[in-house]
């Protein structure tokens, strides 16, 4: 005799998990589009990066079990394809078309796959991607040219020691900055109606940034929320902190988690060597992560024993 | 208007009940009956033996263990088969009933216990968990019948309120008036989607009057909202730890069909048949039916008109319900419903992705993501953290597997994990008590007075009046000894044969045959020793 | 540069806290679960089976215990089977061994980490004993044999094994000398 499962129940809630990472996907379109009414040329990152990703997954799998077939039913996931969407997004859009390529495989076959796969990875892929990349490819990674103003030039990140924060209002590259924000806020706020995130991580997230920013700044309010828009903050609390599988599984860890890389990416901003501080704060988290043993489990006596 | 507490986790799913179905009996009688003897809670043992002609209502097989529960066949006819599975039975219509003798306690209220009327009349849980009833009511002072049967699909109890609604509060009411019964607290618990259920309840309700009355509550829709833990936790707001049972805390949950079966015991007649629904797209239309206990699947599945497709058919209901081989199954005391689906395609099972809605939907409060991790991964010390993270609390609802994302058949894994914790617990608890019973053994052996050593015998008190050959006694003794291994022998040859007659199972013939071997081969030493001595002599 | 130092000590710092804390919660749920576990023999004991049926040549599982943390051989025991080898070779970080005594398992089976090379034993059935009641003599000979005193009776008198107590350690069947006593799975009758 076999129990029932779920695999074919009619009375099934909720999403797969394909369902899941297409609806990520749906969530990034207004960001895209945003990004392709200004300028269409930025959305090759992004297609690249997912290309690369993909191929590079199937690639793996094939290599390891030598069916095809079966490479081709993981893809099935959509996983692949969302990682790399998101890394592309952090790539600069003048880089070559390898590095989005390359950084896709990378993304795939040693941010996911290596570790077994699906669910089995300690670190978010497009993250962990996106730094093999920013040490390996450093020159690459600094072309920036005609991501907001068309002319060769620094994110306004970069730009800092030659404009300072309060100068930025008003410039093109602000404006334009705040727009993408304004787009991939909404498909966060998407993702939170349909319960896919929780809206704890982003608020936290945003939280943490806020106070250690608020630090540094003296208290200057206006200064604080000025470097909300910029840099990759609203894309790494909607869409690359709520990564299911690398951040903690219970709610209460995943509040310290979001609080971390808040506070992390205002300290790493401060030290002006990395146009931003996401990539960095995210993976040290994920280092963090398995050390939290939940408090649940630790209020044992609340537990009953058999 | 009794308070009720909210429940832990759940999830509200559509129950899509089937209307209009009225309980019927059968047209027709199924040719044979199969009754299975391993069952869930209990292991049968055949009282009867093969060719027997049996009667209707009768006693075939008795529970092992010290206060045995009896199995009742509902056909008569003749058994045809009998092994350590099952009994089977070939049904006769033309046999006549025989009607059993009512019970003593179940008539008078002279001291007589209640639990031993229940396990001469063979009454187990007809809720879907067959527990034995006997079992559950001692020592209770509050009462719970569950009418609830929150799982989607299921209409069976839903159709005994509303048509037997009378039988079911009669049965209440003679249990209630019953002397081993003393009761602070009466609460007949039904889902809020059952409102035709609810009228004729209330209604049955009236025509007696109570020396305890019963409250009726209306427990709102939701899923697991009618298991038994579930129900205490709503209306006593207590969240019962995992090793505390019900039980202990005296309150017993029985469900209406196992009190229309009660009402039955007080007229006689002992269980044998109970009400199925059988609902699915793989027959022409859903029906109930009041089948014999032993009714073989097949048969039942041609009665229904089920489809020639492959079909996948499935006892109890969608989420909770054990898939079976419909070729060798019948239907149980626990089946309460059968499913009859065409056979869909299989999802496969993805690796779990840590989304973590698994985790406010368990009644029980677990976590089922932190439970899959730990069997999946099988660290150092997996018991123990298992245990820690309270597996054995694990209802099997099923909840968890409904919201997975990817379609990991979680409680399927929690069931088997969760029985071998058990037995491993067992196994403990055993070695545990083997322990100390040894200890003190070894305690006791070790304070006993030494016996005196036995002064030595001294020879010239048995000179002999004649020395004795020694050849001669040592072929004597030999031939003696050759003599009681082949009268030994004969006597096991014998033993087997009379057993034999009578009708073994074959676990006991073996033992014979065994005890006949061991015989043989004494009777070969001991004729090889006296042949070599008397060829030495 | 030294504000992100800094917060690489805080986490860091934070992290350790949290391990520190977990680790001694669950070194005090050990140390609570396991009485007197502060010897190797005793944890060892608490494994073993309790059957006190002699099979690994030492009168029962209390020696046993203290020659394996002596350093004796860990796979003597056949009631506790390969579950038991498994549990021991974890506790005391030695190597994995076969059963004693085995028969050999031909190379075809699927490579079993339990036995690299042999096939895995099969789980020991539980087994209990049990007097054929008709053919005992009543001469008492089995009751000082068994080592958890579950056989109730006395000389002349009827003997009968208590079922739950009954380890199936089979050192009843040799002292009787009209061969009553059978061995059967315990999964039969309890």
């Amino acid at each position: 005799m076999t129990t029932a499962s779920a695999l074919r129940s009619p009375f099934h809630q909720g999403q797969s998990t394909q369902r899941i990472m297409l609806s990520v996907i749906i969530a990034l379109l207004p960001g895209l589009s945003i990004m392709g009414f200004i300028n269409p040329f930025w959305l090759l990152q992004p297609l690249l990066a997912g290309l690369g990703a993909v191929i590079g997954e199937w690639f793996f799998i094939w290599c390891c079990t030598r069916q095809p077939a079966q490479a081709s039913r993981t893809l099935m996931d959509s996983s692949a394809l969302l990682a790399g969407l998101l890394l592309g997004l952090c790539l600069p859009p003048a880089s070559p078309w390898w590095l989005a390529f390359i950084g896709g495989h990378i993304c795939s076959m040693l941010g996911k796959q290596m570790y077994g796969g699906l669910g089995a990875n300690p670190f978010n892929p497009a993250m962990l991607a996106y730094l093999v990349l920013l040490i390996g490819f450093p020159l690459q990674m600094s072309q920036w040219q005609g991501l907001y103003d068309g002319l060769t030039q620094a994110t306004l990140l970069d730009q800092a020691t030659v404009l300072s924060p309060a100068q930025w209002p008003g410039t093109h590259a602000f404006n334009q900055a705040c727009l993408l924000a304004l787009g991939f806020t909404l498909g966060g706020l998407y993702l939170l109606r349909l319960g896919i995130i929780h809206w704890v991580t982003p608020i936290c997230l945003l939280l943490g940034f806020i106070i250690v920013q608020l630090y540094i700044d003296d208290f200057n309010v206006k200064a604080s929320l000025l470097q909300i828009p910029v840099g990759g903050l609203i894309i790494g609390a909607f869409f690359m902190a709520t990564d299911p599988v690398s951040a903690p599984n219970h709610r209460q860890d995943q509040i310290i988690y979001a609080l971390g890389i808040g506070a992390l990416t205002s300290l790493i901003r401060q030290g002006q060597q990395y146009p931003d501080g996401m990539a960095f704060a995210i993976v040290l988290m994920n280092i963090v992560t398995p050390s939290f043993i939940s408090l649940k489990n630790a209020l044992k006596h609340k537990r009953d024993i058999l | 208007m009794t308070q009720l507490y909210p429940m832990t986790g759940g999830l509200l799913l559509p129950t899509q009940r089937a209307i209009g179905l009225k309980p019927q009996a059968l047209t027709e009688q199924p040719p044979r009956l199969v009754f299975a003897l391993q069952q869930r809670h209990l292991r049968y043992g055949s009282v009867v033996k093969l060719g027997q002609l049996v009667f209707a209502n009768q006693v075939i097989a008795q529970s092992i263990g010290s206060e045995p529960i009896a199995l009742h066949t509902g056909l008569a006819g003749q058994v045809t088969s009998i092994d350590d599975h099952s009994i089977e039975l070939r049904t006769n219509s033309n046999m006549p009933t025989h009607k059993q003798p009512i019970p003593v306690s179940m008539t008078t209220l002279k001291h007589t216990p209640l639990a031993k009327g229940l396990r001469e009349l063979g009454l187990l849980g007809l809720g879907g968990a067959g527990f034995p009833t006997a079992l559950k009511i001692h020592r209770i002072h509050t009462l719970l019948i569950n009418g609830v049967e929150c799982e989607p699909l299921l209409v069976t109890d839903a159709s005994l309120m509303t048509y037997h609604a009378d039988q079911i509060i009669q049965g209440l009411y003679q249990l209630l008036t019953h002397q081993d019964i003393q009761l602070r607290r009466l609460i007949i618990a039904i889902e809020a989607d059952k409102p035709q259920a609810i009228t004729a309840m209330r209604q049955a309700l009236q025509i007696h009057t109570w020396s305890l009355q019963p409250e009726l509550i209306i427990i709102p829709t939701r899923y697991p909202a009618g298991g038994e833990r579930q129900l205490y936790q709503q209306l006593f707001g207590e969240k019962l730890p995992a090793a505390v049972k019900m039980s202990d805390q005296g309150v017993a949950c029985l469900n209406v069909h196992t009190l229309l079966a009660i009402n039955n015991g007080f007229n006689g007649q002992p269980l044998t048949h109970r009400l199925v629904s059988i609902l699915g797209n793989g027959i022409a239309q859903p029906q109930q039916l009041w089948l014999p206990i032993g009714t073989p699947i097949s048969w039942l599945l041609t009665y229904c008109g089920a489809l020639h497709e492959p079909l996948e058919v499935r006892i109890g209901g969608p989420i909770m319900g054990q898939r079976i081989d419909q070729r060798n199954q019948s239907i149980t005391a626990n089946a309460n419903t059968l499913i009859v689906d065409l056979v869909k395609p299989t999802l496969f099972e993805q690796p779990c992705i840590a989304c973590g809605q698994c985790e406010p939907v368990c009644p029980e409060a677990l976590a089922p993501q932190d439970l899959i991790a730990l069997i999946q991964s099988q660290p150092q010390q997996q018991d123990q953290q298992l245990v820690e993270q309270n597996l054995p609390a694990c209802i099997e609802c099923g909840v968890c597997d409904l919201v997975c994302p990817s379609h990991i058949p979680l409680h399927q894994y929690f069931g088997q994990h969760k029985s071998r914790l058990k037995h491993l617990a067992d196994q403990q608890q055993r070695a545990q008590i083997a322990n100390a019973t040894y200890t003190r053994r070894q305690e006791r052996l070790a304070k006993a007075p030494k016996p005196n050593p036995k002064p030595p015998i001294e020879a010239s008190r048995f000179t002999p009046s004649q020395p004795l050959s020694s050849k001669a006694n040592s072929t004597t003794k030999l031939k003696t000894n050759l003599a009681k291994a082949q009268r030994l022998y004969r006597e096991a040859q014998a033993a087997l044969k009379q057993a034999e007659k009578k009708g073994l199972e074959p676990t006991l013939r073996k033992v014979y045959e065994s005890k006949v071997g061991k015989m043989h081969d004494k009777v070969q030493l001991a004729q090889t020793a006296f042949d070599t001595e008397k060829g030495r002599v | 540069m030294t504000l992100l130092g800094l917060s690489f000590i805080v986490l860091g710092l934070y992290a350790i806290a949290r391990t520190l804390m977990a680790l001694e919660k669950k070194a005090q749920a050990l140390h609570a679960a396991t009485e007197q576990a502060n010897s190797i023999e005793q944890s060892i004991h608490q494994l073993l089976p309790q059957t006190q049926c002699a099979q690994c040549t030492y009168p029962g599982c209390r020696p046993y215990a203290q020659a394996v943390a002596t350093g004796e051989d860990h796979n003597k025991c056949p009631p506790g089977g390969d579950a038991l080898i498994m549990k021991l070779s974890e506790l005391l970080n030695r190597e994995v061994l076969p059963l004693v005594n085995q028969p050999q398992a031909s190379d075809k089976q699927d490579s079993y980490p339990l036995t690299p090379g042999h096939g895995p034993t099969p789980a020991p059935v539980e087994m209990i004993a049990m007097i054929r009641e008709d053919e005992c003599i009543g001469c008492a000979k089995c009751i000082p044999a068994c080592p958890v005193d579950a056989i109730v009776g006395a000389a002349k008198m009827m003997h009968t094994v208590i079922l739950q107590d009954c380890t199936g350690c089979e050192l009843c069947l040799p002292p009787c000398p009209v061969d009553c006593i059978d061995l059967l799975p315990r999964q039969q009758f309890l």
